[in-house]
């Protein structure tokens, strides 16, 4: 077993460069990329909304995932630690503020991935025959909270059984089989899409630049912020499987192929589902599943095409949600990771960590599970949070010394990292700022104009405000404590008074 | 025609580039073990796992 020592006990390492980037790109793909991109992309100008996530990719995502990557690997700590150890003691709560983020996500990512697991169950019992009422299948189901809590614990469970065995003989080995896998299906659902007639202009809708959104600012803002939602920059996940990093491993070739994969992956499931809404229905049909939101594209628009689709109902109705369920666990996998890393830091063993993450996230999870409105607030808070963790990570660069961290991303990468990582990592606080600002102004004026002061209305800044002062508050008051718990990694300096942790 | 053009540019485009960082990042990977191989200390070796 490839281990890495440091003060803090010894590390698996991933085995090979192929299955820590198959990791993490199954880190970032996500249930977003099928059922987010394909609408957004669509509705954004298609070929010009491309051009401009190409760009937000570079700005934003990689120079971020480098970032992440240096705390972690460096460090050998989780969030927490790895804050601590770059910025000093006094900063350990930003890193809890990035993890706690990502652990508010996982609470409802999990029912999330138990809704692809149901219908899953539902495309092998072959329930998307021709002329299925998809709509009523989705009311019912979410409308029974026994349905939604069982299958959010089959998802957490499962996670949490992974996670349970460790890098080597869990999460690894499953990542390394699975996401090449989850390739195959979405190619396959691809092609399938393409060679149905009339798909070409779902291709147009998705690949075709309208350029006349390049000059809409609302466009380059959408475009940034699928890219955030969608590479996982800022999370902390990408910092946690980063701890078991190789040795001079390359920063900037392997956060770029990331960045390229995730890529890929949204191109692929938007081909199929706008190829295939495009060849069997008319562009209103498209625009209005559009328009009904992820749940509604996924679980009711296309879920309907099934039954239309030659082999759709027992071939490819499967093996879409099969890639979807696929897609949110590998996501999911890496959430339960960093909060096992950050309790494993505090010196709890992974044996008796695992098992209480997996009960808390179970519990914390049901309102999520009985109220599609709790979700949705969690979703809106929490996903508007990340954004945070990319300013956090990018502040912690420049106290470290953004020169000096660019020199040490150097040591070891054969992409030389020049002037412009240190560059945008300099700019990135008023990239910040516009993305950020524009989400504050789009939750006063657009989601909730009447009733942005009200922090018990779903869509309102003060519901955002109030969920993200309550954390930064308790992980401010905690810093001390934090810092004091985490163990010593081969960063930490002596005087810092960690506690030992439990063998 | 155009829809062809502009999906191989961006679909096209991205598998390619996936395939050749892959493809460069084995390269390289193969590179290091092979200089690690010939003239690196045990130490150097086990630092970067198997």
């Amino acid at each position: 077993m490839a281990t890495q020592s440091s003060s803090s006990g010894s590390r698996e390492a991933f085995a090979s460069r192929f299955t820590f980037v198959a990791a993490a790109i199954g880190m970032a793909v996500g249930t977003g990329n099928i059922w987010r991109f394909p609408r957004v992309a669509g509705e954004q100008g298609g070929g010009a909304f491309l051009v401009a996530l190409v760009i937000a990719n570079l700005v934003w995502a990689i120079p971020i995932l480098m970032s992440e990557s240096l705390l972690g690997s460096k460090s050998r700590l989780g969030t927490v630690g790895a804050f601590r150890d770059f910025m000093g003691r006094k900063f350990a709560w930003m890193g809890a503020f990035m993890g706690l983020v990502t652990i508010g996500i996982m609470f409802y990512y999990s029912v999330v991935c138990g809704w692809a697991i149901r219908y899953f169950v539902y495309a092998i019992t072959g329930r998307f025959e021709r002329g299925r009422d998809t709509e009523g299948l989705w009311d019912g189901f979410t409308s029974t909270p026994w349905q939604t809590i069982l299958f959010h614990a089959i998802a957490i469970g499962t996670v949490g059984l992974i996670v349970y065995r460790g890098l080597k003989r869990g999460f690894e080995v499953i990542l390394k089989y699975t996401i090449p896998l989850l390739f195959v299906f979405l190619v396959i659902l691809a092609v399938r899409a393409m060679t149905l007639s009339g798909s070409s202009e779902g291709l147009r809708y998705l690949f075709v630049p309208d350029w006349g959104s390049m000059g809409d600012a609302q466009m380059w803002l959408e475009a940034f912020t699928q890219m955030a939602f969608s590479t996982g920059a800022g999370w902390g996940l990408y910092l946690t499987y980063s701890v078991y990093l190789r040795r001079r491993e390359d920063f900037a070739l392997n956060a770029a192929t990331i960045s390229a994969g995730n890529l890929l992956a949204s191109l692929l499931a938007g081909t199929a589902v706008l190829g295939t809404v495009f060849a069997l229905r008319t562009q209103d049909f498209a625009e209005e599943a559009a328009a009904s939101g992820n749940e509604g594209l996924a679980f009711i628009f296309f879920a309907e095409l099934f039954g239309e689709m030659p082999g759709g109902r027992w071939f490819f109705a499967p093996l879409f949600f099969l890639a979807l369920a696929m897609a949110g666990v590998s996501s999911l996998i890496a959430m339960m990771e960093l909060t096992t890393r950050n309790v494993e830091d505090m010196g709890l063993p992974r044996r008796r960590a695992v098992p209480w993450i997996v009960g808390v996230a179970f519990l914390a999870g049901i309102p999520s599970a009985i109220s599609l409105d709790f979700l949705s607030n969690q979703d809106f808070v929490w996903g508007v949070g990340l954004l945070i963790g990319g300013l956090l990570a990018a502040v912690a660069m420049m106290k470290y010394g953004v020169n000096r961290a660019r020199e040490e991303l150097d040591e070891v990468s054969d992409f030389r990292v020049t002037w412009w990582w240190t560059g945008l990592i300099r700019i990135f606080p008023l990239v910040f700022a516009a993305l950020f600002g524009w989400w504050m102004w789009r939750t006063v004026d657009e989601f909730a104009p009447d009733t942005w002061w009200d922090p018990f209305e779903p869509f309102s800044l003060m519901t955002m405000l109030a969920q993200w002062v309550a954390l930064f508050i308790v992980v401010y008051v905690l810093n001390n404590v934090l810092a004091r718990q985490v163990s010593a990694g081969p960063m930490t300096p002596g005087d810092i008074g960690t506690v030992e942790p439990e063998k | 025609m155009d829809v062809v053009v502009w999906t191989l540019i961006f679909l096209g485009g991205d598998l390619l580039i996936v395939i050749f960082l892959m493809s460069w990042a084995v390269k390289k990977d193969r590179e290091k073990a092979r200089l690690a191989a010939s003239g690196e200390t045990g130490a150097d070796r086990a630092d970067d796992g198997p």
